[in-house]
């Protein structure tokens, strides 16, 4: 029920913007973010690889944090699968 | 029409979802270029390595095909040893590719939202993310939904042996519908945010409706998909129509069938 009312406000919020939506021919394109993230953003994407050279960093302790939470996720789930078949299967 | 003297439903099932599988990861392929396109136009990030990523795609056009295994996992007419080849060596390689993505998407973000300041803590970053972004917010709760649930759910059920428990029971559709509703059609309606504006050169009415649609999406299909799951494990078969055959203990979860299966309109929708 959630998700369904989630689909019909997708439905009509992309219907009325297709073909009510207010027009912004020849002017930038409106953003979600505020004005100085946006331009950040820009900055971020106008530069290239070479541009960036050593500056370019890939430390991501945050989204190594994420995997490891993931993986316990799955070590758990996948675990307790096996608990639950050893249940129904004894060996003997 | 007469061509063949009997149809082998072994071999039927073989080419069906030999065939069927892979056009799945069609979807899946298209849903993670979205996520690494939205990833860029909402955060500025890039790739951590475009060669790694491109290899990861074509992991999947390698191996995804054998993947189709896990499907066949309890039909009589394949071998053991051929069942646990397809479905663990060789099908972990396309998981691979999956977790491949999963890590270089949000670590290309977080090397991006470092880059603008935000360096505060491990989880500053991701605080800090524009989750007021439908087109993001959209793509985030993608990949999690995807990864956490359909992708955890989707290798325990694609073990030879604890399919035995699972197979045809509804914990199979809870798993799918993370993957294609909560996964592909939420990159997808992401993307509609980006989209329209794009081709159209229009902009959104009612912006605030708009930034909470991907949190009611994408949490109604949590709540579907994991009571699917919770179902399924108590032995509500993956039928509704043969749901009178499901074991006793799981009468209870039956009450919340009705809730389960309005859920099916959104994806016939």
């Amino acid at each position: 029920v959630i998700a369904f009312i989630g689909l019909l406000l997708f439905l009509v919020l992309i219907v009325a913007a297709v073909f009510f939506g207010p027009s912004f021919k020849g002017q930038k394109m409106p953003t979600w973010q505020t004005e100085q993230e946006q331009k950040m953003t820009d900055d971020l994407i106008s530069k290239g690889y070479e541009e960036e050279g050593k500056d370019y960093h890939v430390k991501t302790p945050g989204t190594i944090a994420l995997v490891l939470i993931f993986l316990l996720s799955f070590a758990i789930y996948y675990f307790a699968n096996w608990a639950a078949l050893a249940d129904l299967w004894h060996i003997r | 029409m007469g061509w063949m003297e009997m149809m082998d439903p072994g071999v039927y099932r073989l080419l069906w979802w030999g065939l069927g599988h892979h056009s799945q990861q069609i979807n899946v392929a298209a849903m993670v270029s979205v996520w690494y396109f939205v990833a860029t136009m909402s955060t500025g990030a890039k790739p951590l390595n475009e060669t790694v990523c491109r290899g990861a795609f074509i992991l999947y056009i390698l191996f995804i095909n054998l993947a189709a295994a896990h499907h066949l996992l309890v039909d009589p007419g394949l071998s053991s040893e051929w069942k646990i080849w397809n479905t663990s060596y060789a099908m972990y390689l396309a998981v691979l590719a999956s977790m491949i993505h999963g890590y270089t998407v949000p670590a290309s973000m977080e090397v991006a939202m470092r880059r603008k300041g935000y360096n505060k803590g491990i989880f500053g970053w991701f605080a800090k993310l524009p989750w007021k972004d439908p087109g993001f917010s959209a793509v985030a709760l993608s990949a999690i939904i995807f990864g956490f649930i359909g992708g955890i759910t989707g290798v325990t059920l694609g073990t030879e042996q604890i399919n035995i428990m699972a197979h045809n029971t509804l914990r199979i559709p809870g798993h799918f519908h993370a993957t294609v509703v909560g996964g592909t059609t939420l990159a997808f309606m992401g993307l509609c945010y980006y989209l329209v504006p794009l081709i159209f050169q229009k902009d959104f009415y009612m912006k605030k409706l708009a930034r909470i649609q991907p949190w009611l999406f994408g949490g109604g299909i949590v709540v579907m998909s994991l009571g699917m799951s919770f179902a399924g494990t108590y032995g509500v078969p993956r039928e509704p129509t043969t749901v009178t055959s499901a074991e006793p203990s799981s009468k209870p979860v039956l009450i919340l069938l009705p809730i389960f299966f309005s859920d099916y309109w959104v994806s016939a929708v």
